[in-house]
């Protein structure tokens, strides 16, 4: 539908966090670079293509990526510095399509069918991206052309990095094709399997196979939704700024905590962090998610709903340490916690209108206090003011999500 | 253990009973009714979740003493249904019930009586008679505002303050309260208010509900009310409450008079235009409230109301259904509105003796 019309650009930067470090310190070029929270603990948040190359790859535990490279650098994270180069990343795409829809920091979809008169056409666009990003940025980007999202998104993975791949509307099958399955937008490990168990293994073989059996087997609208990518169909349209549907930060600990006091620690420093990301994104949120994962790597979340929506870090700590307490914690095997995580959610825009409270002065003094720590730690960084409780000989900085 | 009993008489103990009994709790025994006989003539019906409990000693006929306990609500419905005036239970062999009427026999499962757990005793407590009405109208015009989430559990109740000769009763849910104070001689002696939960109330107004007289005690931990031969125990909500008066406006900038039930109707016209999330306007100027909403999914409404208003024009957003609530507790023909800024609580006041007030926090819209 209207796929022929469009041309859409999916520009990924390599290896961002990884080339942000490589880039701001020499001596890491050309060497295996991880960038994650702990050395012995958590997982890689991003790596460089040097590391790429002993099999390390992002979201693994970081115990199996030392295994398999144990000359790789492991750096510790520097947020602040994605965040500007991300600003910078997508002030670039601004210049050449009047959307650009993130997909995180370091990737979007450009639809530039209305730019092209003026630009050139989707491959002339891409190149120019890249060379703008290289010169103004240091980094390399990957692009994929295509007449749609779901095409464009797979090539510019496809000769990472510093790929630049244009698939044009009458070589979309002849490109999909011959992929695996598992490069079906939407197709994880379950329906990866079920998939094989029907035999189908590559793209092509999905397109093969009769789409009434296909939505049989797998459900009317996966079924559905798997064949039409397959045929190169995604009607999907490039849209800015989706509200996040959470605002979240977890950690991973060096040493799995048996006591919930630590927890309490790192969950108010969280529940500020989050609290700022809020005021930031102007967002209120309605409910707390609290996220725990034990050693044995089962991981449990428990909601609560807030009475008020608010952007209060010490309402969001509140309810998280409410839903803490009913958590069962203790010093064995599977009791142990090796991650907490505070999530923000039911968000609504902060000018949506708002039942007012009879505590009204308090809470208000609670969003104020929460400006004032803003400002401060936009102006020192964020170590510069901290509830006093988080403050303790041996602090941490804390993980993040997001990708790299 | 066998008794006779009218249907009636029993039917009254096992509608309360019934409905104190708690079904879903992890204690079995919660669910169910004790049945037992007291001399030769009184049979004790009692349930508790251990918040509430509720002791009845009924009009029957034992011919053998002794006790059982058995499903409360299907007790209940078995009893409502059986025919004739009378009937008999009798407890046989491993804890069951022989339920008797006419030719109907029911055998019922039930388990022992002296697992059922200790009833709070209410014998030492100081009752006093109190006039049913005037408390079952105090709880109605608190109750609603009460405060849901378990998470306030001090908000969970109504706040009972009460000198010996008048009482006073205060609930909040942190966006509105409502406060009311009727004379109640004969009523406890507080050194500090208690805090009644909201289940224990409802239960309360419903033995008041049959009630031309009744009796009330404060003893710590426990509200007591008696009502002829049922009594209600009701476990005190152990927190502090919020010091309300702080949050009642002393004085005020603007001052609006309207007909009570007019602004009721025009409320509840503009709710249907409103939504959980998106509030109700009210903007008045000189002699004239216009009560509006607005809601790009659905449509707008605007109606305009008499009021007797001088101030400059203000305008300021409501949760109906706050207003309303508040305003059916109401008996007055004409409500008073004091308010501040529009970002300020409004004081809901019925025109008149009355000393009730709700205050309802604005929406920002």
């Amino acid at each position: 539908m209207g796929d022929a019309a469009r041309t859409i650009l999916h520009v990924d930067l390599d290896a961002f966090f990884a080339a942000v470090e490589q880039r701001d310190d020499p001596s890491l070029r050309g060497k295996p670079v991880i960038v994650g929270g702990s050395a012995r603990r958590g997982v890689v948040a991003a790596c460089s293509y040097e590391a790429r190359t002993f099999g390390v790859h992002s979201a693994m535990p970081m115990a199996i990526a030392l295994r398999l490279c144990p000359r790789a650098i492991v750096v510790r994270h520097h947020m602040a510095r994605y965040a500007e180069a991300s600003r910078a990343f997508f002030a670039i795409l601004g210049d050449f399509a009047p959307v650009a829809e993130a997909l995180s920091f370091d990737e979007a979809f450009l639809d530039v069918t209305g730019s092209e008169r003026l630009l050139g056409d989707g491959p002339t666009i891409g190149r120019a991206i890249k060379a703008r990003v290289r010169d103004e940025l240091r980094l390399v980007a990957s692009v994929g052309v295509a007449p749609n999202k779901f095409v464009a998104k797979i090539a510019s993975d496809i000769d990472k990095p510093d790929g630049l791949r244009v698939v044009p509307a009458d070589g979309i099958l002849a490109f999909l094709h011959p992929l695996p399955v598992s490069r079906l937008w939407g197709v994880g490990e379950v329906t990866c399997d079920r998939l094989r168990a029907l035999g189908l293994r590559t793209i092509g073989d999905v397109a093969r196979y009769p789409e009434a059996a296909l939505r049989g087997k797998l459900g009317d609208v996966t079924g559905a939704h798997l064949a039409a990518l397959a045929r190169g169909e995604d009607a999907r349209a490039v849209e800015e700024g989706q509200a996040p549907v959470t605002i979240g930060h977890r950690e991973t600990f060096e040493d799995d905590h048996d006591d919930p006091r630590d927890l309490e620690v790192v969950l108010l420093h969280q529940a500020d962090r989050v609290a700022a990301r809020l005021r930031a994104a102007d967002l209120r949120a309605g409910a707390v998610v609290l996220i725990v994962k034990y050693d044995d790597f089962r991981q449990i979340t428990r909601r609560t709903a807030l009475p008020d929506p608010t952007t209060d870090g010490q309402v969001l700590a509140r309810a998280a340490l409410e839903l803490l307490g009913h958590v069962e914690i203790a010093d064995r095997p599977g009791r142990r916690v090796r991650l907490v995580g505070l999530s923000a959610t039911a968000l609504e825009p902060r000018a949506a209108p708002r039942q007012l409270t009879l505590d009204e002065p308090r809470r208000a003094r609670g969003e104020r206090l929460g400006a004032v720590l803003d400002e401060v730690h936009a102006r020192f960084g964020d170590a510069a003011l901290r509830r006093a409780i988080h403050v303790r000989p041996d602090d941490d900085d804390d993980g993040n999500d997001g990708g790299g | 253990m066998e008794f006779r009993i009218h249907k009636t008489e029993f039917v009254r103990g096992l509608r309360l009973a019934q409905s104190i009994a708690d079904r879903k709790s992890t204690m079995p025994m919660l669910a169910n009714v004790l049945l037992r006989t007291v001399g030769k003539n009184k049979l004790l019906v009692a349930a508790t979740d251990l918040n509430v409990s509720l002791s009845a000693q009924l009009q029957a006929t034992a011919t053998t003493e002794g006790g059982i306990t058995v499903n409360a609500k299907a007790l209940h419905d078995i009893v409502t249904s059986l025919p004739g005036e009378e009937l008999t239970i009798k407890r046989a062999d491993n804890g069951w019930a022989e339920i008797h009427a006419g030719k109907v026999n029911y055998r019922v499962v039930g388990m022992p009586d002296r697992d059922f757990p200790k009833v709070p005793d209410h014998r030492e407590a100081p009752f006093a008679d109190v006039d049913a009405a005037a408390l079952r109208e105090m709880i109605d015009r608190t109750l609603f505002s009460v405060c849901n989430d378990e998470t306030r559990f001090h908000l969970n109740g109504v706040l009972f303050e009460s000198n010996g000769s008048k009482a006073r009763m205060v609930s909040t849910d942190g966006h509105r309260l409502s406060k009311v104070e009727r004379p109640l001689p004969g009523g406890p002696q507080l050194t500090a208010g208690v805090i009644i939960p909201k289940k224990g109330l409802l239960e309360i107004k419903r033995v008041l509900d049959g009630a031309s007289s009744c009796k009330l005690a404060v003893k710590t931990p426990y509200v007591f009310l008696q009502a002829d031969d049922l009594v209600l125990a009701v476990k005190l909500i152990d927190a502090q409450f919020p010091p309300y008066e702080q949050v009642i406006p002393k004085d005020h900038k603007r001052s609006l008079v309207v007909d009570r039930h007019q602004l009721i109707d025009a409320l509840k016209r503009a709710q249907l235009m409103s939504s959980e999330t998106r509030g109700v306007k009210m903007a008045m100027e000189n002699g004239k409230l216009t009560v509006a909403s607005d809601n790009p999914d659905v449509g707008e409404v605007r109606e305009e109301l008499e009021a007797d208003y001088a101030g400059e024009a203000m305008a300021i957003g409501f949760n109906p259904k706050y207003v309303i609530e508040l305003l059916g507790q109401m008996a007055s023909d004409q409500v008073g509105l004091d308010l501040g800024g529009e970002l300020d609580p409004g004081l809901f006041k019925p025109l008149g003796a009355d000393e009730y007030v709700g205050v309802v926090m604005p929406m920002r819209i």
